[in-house]
């Protein structure tokens, strides 16, 4: 008899334990899917909580949200001002490809700092916090990421190109070019594709 | 059947006024197939949110004008399909702090067409009273209770989002669709 109460009251504790849990509507602390940079930098062990102060709290998360609100807002910028530099070191090498080689220095300084902007740009954009909720459906984030794998190839592709070009190798001169149209073609897209 | 339509017709943020009384009940809105949306008015954009996974739950008691009507949807149920975006309005409603939406009715009044529903919506923090116009949709096996409102954004101390520096609207429409299981 006395047994058959303690089960029924430990029955009754555990149903309305059980009532309550499917209640509560806390938000997960990070999503359920990370990318691998994510992974490595921002899960629970991941290196920014071991080595930075980065804990995986609510009051944490929402700092991580605002520094990712700021990186992503200067990813943004960036990729305006980069594709401005893309843009203008092609147009300088389209001249120099059509012969005008005393613009050669000058193209290859624009390279050389559109280079250099594009990756600050494009690390911000791969080192920022997660975000609070990811279905993995495909979206414009989705394209923005497919558009850069292309451009990010052609990044690394292109100046390599350029820097190994001799002077009457005009095929590889036009290789050089078409690689350049379309790294600054994918990056275009990717900024519209998400700006829009 | 009467009685049972109001009974459904209070499932959603459910809702009426009845005269006989009667005996005390309590009813749960089908899951899957009731959802709840939000729609707000970017110039660029027409958003919307839906939320399918949400609970719904009315006790309708012998005064059938005091009914007691609760639903609660976790915030990040939403989806506008974007899961960025949806991370972004996260972010913007403190979801961390304040994860779920609620609206509570105790109040009910006949009208034309359907119910006025009256009671409080609780939303980034902040309880504010709402009332609005619901009407029970009857099919074969299925009443559904359709309604919709208007809230904005300041009155819940929400900053509008913005795209490319151009804030939303500040109103937000939401509808509402639970369904219940027929007569």
């Amino acid at each position: 008899m006395r047994f058959s109460h303690i089960l029924t009251g430990g029955l009754l504790v555990l149903c309305i334990a059980a009532i309550h849990a499917q209640e509560d509507t806390t938000m997960p602390l990070l999503p359920s899917q990370l990318g691998p940079m994510e992974s490595l930098m921002w899960s629970e062990h991941g290196a920014m909580r071991k080595i930075f102060d980065f804990p995986l709290t609510p009051e944490g998360r929402e700092k991580e949200m605002r520094l990712r609100r700021n990186m992503l807002g200067l990813h943004q910028l960036g990729g305006f001002a980069t594709l401005a530099a893309m843009t203008a070191t092609v147009i300088l090498g389209q001249k120099v490809y059509n012969g005008d080689r005393d613009l050669l220095q000058l193209h290859s300084a624009m390279a050389w700092t559109t280079v250099g902007m594009y990756f600050t740009t494009a690390s911000l954009g791969l080192f920022t916090p997660p975000p609070m909720i990811r279905r993995g459906e495909w979206s414009t984030v989705s394209t923005h990421k497919l558009l850069a794998a292309i451009h990010f190839t052609g990044m690394m592709v292109t100046p390599y190109l350029g820097s190994q070009l001799a002077k009457d190798n005009r095929q590889m001169q036009t290789v050089h070019l078409a690689s350049a149209y379309t790294t600054t073609a994918a990056f275009a897209a990717a900024l519209l594709v998400v700006t829009f | 059947m009467e009685n049972f339509r109001l009974a459904h017709a209070l499932l959603i943020s459910t809702f009426a006024a009845f005269p006989t009384a009667v005996s005390a009940k309590s009813y749960t809105a089908l899951k899957g197939e009731s959802r709840i949306s939000y729609h707000i008015h970017h110039p660029l954009h027409e958003v919307e949110g839906v939320s399918q996974d949400f609970n719904c739950t009315v006790e309708l008691g012998n005064d059938t004008t005091r009914p007691q009507v609760h639903v609660k949807a976790s915030i990040d149920s939403f989806n506008s399909g974007n899961s960025n975006r949806d991370s972004h309005t996260l972010e913007i409603l403190d979801a961390f702090k304040y994860p779920s939406v609620e609206f509570s009715a105790d109040s009910a009044i006949r009208v034309e067409k359907g119910y006025r529903l009256f009671g409080q919506l609780t939303f980034h923090g902040v309880k504010r009273s709402v009332d609005f116009m619901v009407t029970p949709e009857y099919s074969k096996d299925r009443v559904h209770i359709k309604g919709n409102f208007m809230v904005k954004l300041s009155d819940f101390k929400l900053k509008r989002p913005t795209l490319l520096m151009i804030p939303t609207a500040d109103d937000l429409k939401i509808d509402i669709d639970v369904a219940a299981e027929g007569p």
